[in-house]
């Protein structure tokens, strides 16, 4: 049994995703420009007993962990659960820029020794021929911004994970798997959309128990192939089940909205996004009484 | 079913991927000129056969359907190469960089009877496609006016690679963005009469960053286009038409579809409200479904809208700015 934190905090209001409206998602956009907004979304987390969030990498991550370093406040009473790589970016980097200029793009940050360590060790994988380590190199470059937080858990990109799905990529998922537990110590994690189909991946790749992110909520949004099946795979699977899209990007109540979630005896961990303090409030007094 | 990838960039990837998981779809062989990409993707798929020609993969994988997901610029000579022999095409858009290439195609395609598909997916977001039905049921009455409009904020400054290329990619944003609400209008208003536009270079050096334009469809309906990837606090592709009817007015985006009628009434719904569960999603239902349709079109011949006429079509219309623009006057198409 994997044991995580029960409430993670989520990114998407930083970063202007809504699936709601665009223009509110480009209103909370431009309100999260300034890192004064997102401290206060942290406070209002970590007052409401909130002790973990959960992040994807972003142009942007940079000044939002050095804040979270500075603080004692929060870089005391919060962990990471870390959401990498964007695949697709890089991907699409390779192919307009080329190897060396993506290179140099993801090392733009990173120190002069730091960046002559890694560089070594990308030379070596490239010689060798070994590619899965070079996602391993992509895995440390964005892990880079997180140096010196609490990290409980690393996760799989789900945009990287459903592809996976389709191609049965078996071998990448347990590369990163076994790179995430052995090299960084932590719970290794996988986002996806279709959770029935990733269980079936998962069992292939001899991975019984482990940590899987994906919706779930009387919606059915983004749940694939449809919510039932979702629901059934959820009650046979062994995994440790992180709920996100809780409220359907919003679609939902939240009290109708946990009360389903809450319905499934296997959901015991959820991710959930903010905006306001009311909002916070409002959703952690729901979600305690739900999970004690 | 057989299908050969050439290209194995974003799309190609995605395209693939969903593919894969429609069962009796097989892909059997990738082709790209990047080596290094697909030395990587050897390793983790190494049931697939890759090929840096896809002279080589056609020839030696025979695939019944290929997908064209590599720079616009080889798209007619790739496509052309694989109709002369039979095979079946999808085609990312946009289709060409010349009408004139469009034009050769279409008559290869023809001439060898095979199949083709655009990549036009955007037809295929849940919003859009509900709003085309909308219309078409005259739930705003008959259409008068619009206004379409979408935004990114991908090139906030010189950017390299082979869309900043013009011989390469056939212009900026309009060819590469602006597509998608170009395709729309045609697909919702049908063919364009005459355009004025006026195109921007803001960080390129030899194509346009942004883009407005008056259209006037041959049913009468007049509209204004403004389109940008250079625009700030746009992380997200924003697109977003609002269509005037008699009735009211329609407002969709790939997220929401408001209707407002002229009598107080009022309709909202959003992307969640739409969501129905899929076979498979990798970045949104449009692509599950385009996949779906290809693959019903390609096996059990079920007809599809985004022909190679229709690619075509679009294709005079982004001419049809660019002559605009360089002489800054209306143009008839």
């Amino acid at each position: 049994m994997i044991t995580i934190d029960n409430i993670l905090l989520g990114d998407n209001q930083f970063f202007g995703v809504n699936h709601m409206s665009q223009d509110k998602g480009i209103e909370t956009y431009e309100k999260f420009k300034d890192l004064g907004e997102i401290k206060k979304v942290f406070y209002a987390a970590v007052d409401n007993g909130v002790t973990a969030c959960f992040f994807s990498t972003h142009p942007a991550i940079y000044q939002i962990t050095d804040m979270v370093r500075a603080d004692p406040g929060l870089r005391n009473r919060l962990s990471f659960y870390v959401n990498v790589p964007y695949i697709l970016k890089y991907s699409q980097m390779l192919n307009e820029m080329g190897a060396v200029n993506m290179i140099k793009q993801v090392l733009s940050r990173r120190n002069v020794f730091g960046k002559m360590a890694y560089m070594a060790r990308v030379s070596l994988n490239l010689a060798t021929g070994n590619l899965l380590a070079i996602t391993h190199r992509l895995v440390d470059a964005e892990m880079d911004p997180f140096k010196g937080l609490n990290i409980k858990s690393i996760f799989l990109h789900n945009a990287l994970v459903d592809m996976g799905l389709g191609y049965d990529m078996v071998k990448v998922l347990k590369s990163f798997h076994d790179y995430v537990k052995h090299h960084y110590k932590v719970q290794p994690g996988f986002g996806t959309l279709n959770y029935p189909m990733m269980c079936r991946l998962l069992e292939r790749a001899g991975i019984d128990e482990t940590l899987v992110m994906c919706a779930v909520n009387k919606k059915g949004f983004l749940m694939n192939p449809s919510r039932l099946a979702t629901e059934q795979a959820i009650t046979n699977s062994k995994h440790t089940v992180l709920a996100m899209a809780t409220l359907a990007s919003g679609s939902l109540k939240p009290s109708e909205a946990y009360d389903y979630l809450f319905s499934n005896k296997r959901i015991k961990n959820v991710v959930v996004g903010l905006s306001s303090q009311k909002h916070a409030d409002e959703t952690f007094g729901l979600l305690h009484k739900y999970l004690g | 079913m057989k299908v050969g990838i050439i290209g194995f960039g974003k799309m190609g990837m995605i395209h693939g991927a969903l593919l894969s998981a429609i069962p009796g779809v097989e892909v059997v062989g990738i082709a790209d000129t990047a080596r290094f990409i697909l030395m990587g993707f050897k390793s983790f798929m190494p049931k697939y056969r890759y090929f840096t020609s896809y002279q080589k993969m056609i020839d030696n994988c025979k695939p019944d359907l290929i997908l064209v997901t590599t720079p616009t610029v080889t798209h007619v000579p790739i496509a052309t190469y694989a109709a002369e022999r039979g095979i079946h095409l999808f085609i990312e858009k946009p289709l060409t960089n010349t009408v004139e290439q469009g034009e050769a195609l279409l008559k290869v395609v023809k001439e060898h009877k095979v199949k083709a598909m655009l990549g036009f997916c955007s037809r295929y977001i849940p919003t859009i496609a509900h709003a085309k039905k909308l219309i078409e049921q005259g739930h705003i009455g008959k259409i008068t006016g619009f206004y379409a409009e979408n935004y990114l904020s991908d090139v906030m400054k010189k950017e390299k690679g082979w869309r900043f290329n013009k011989a390469i990619s056939g212009g900026g944003v309009v060819i590469d963005y602006t597509v998608h609400i170009l395709d729309l209008l045609y697909w919702f208003l049908g063919p364009l009469s005459s355009v004025k536009a006026e195109t921007k270079i803001l960080y390129s050096e030899s194509v346009e960053d942004q883009v407005n334009a008056d259209l006037v469809f041959e049913n009468g309906v007049k509209g204004r286009i403004s389109s940008s990837w250079s625009k700030p606090n746009f992380r997200k592709f924003y697109l977003k038409l609002d269509f005037v009817g008699e009735l009211g007015t329609l407002t969709v985006s790939d997220q929401t579809l408001d209707i407002a009628f002229n009598d107080g009434r009022s309709e909202t719904m959003s992307y969640p409200d739409f969501y129905q569960g899929y076979y498979i999603d990798i970045g949104g239902p449009l692509f599950s479904i385009q996949m779906e349709k290809l693959a019903q079109f390609i096996d059990h011949n079920v007809p599809i809208e985004t022909t190679l006429e229709s690619g075509l079509a679009v294709q005079r219309i982004i001419d049809a700015i660019y002559r605009s623009a360089e002489q800054k006057q209306e143009v008839s198409l």
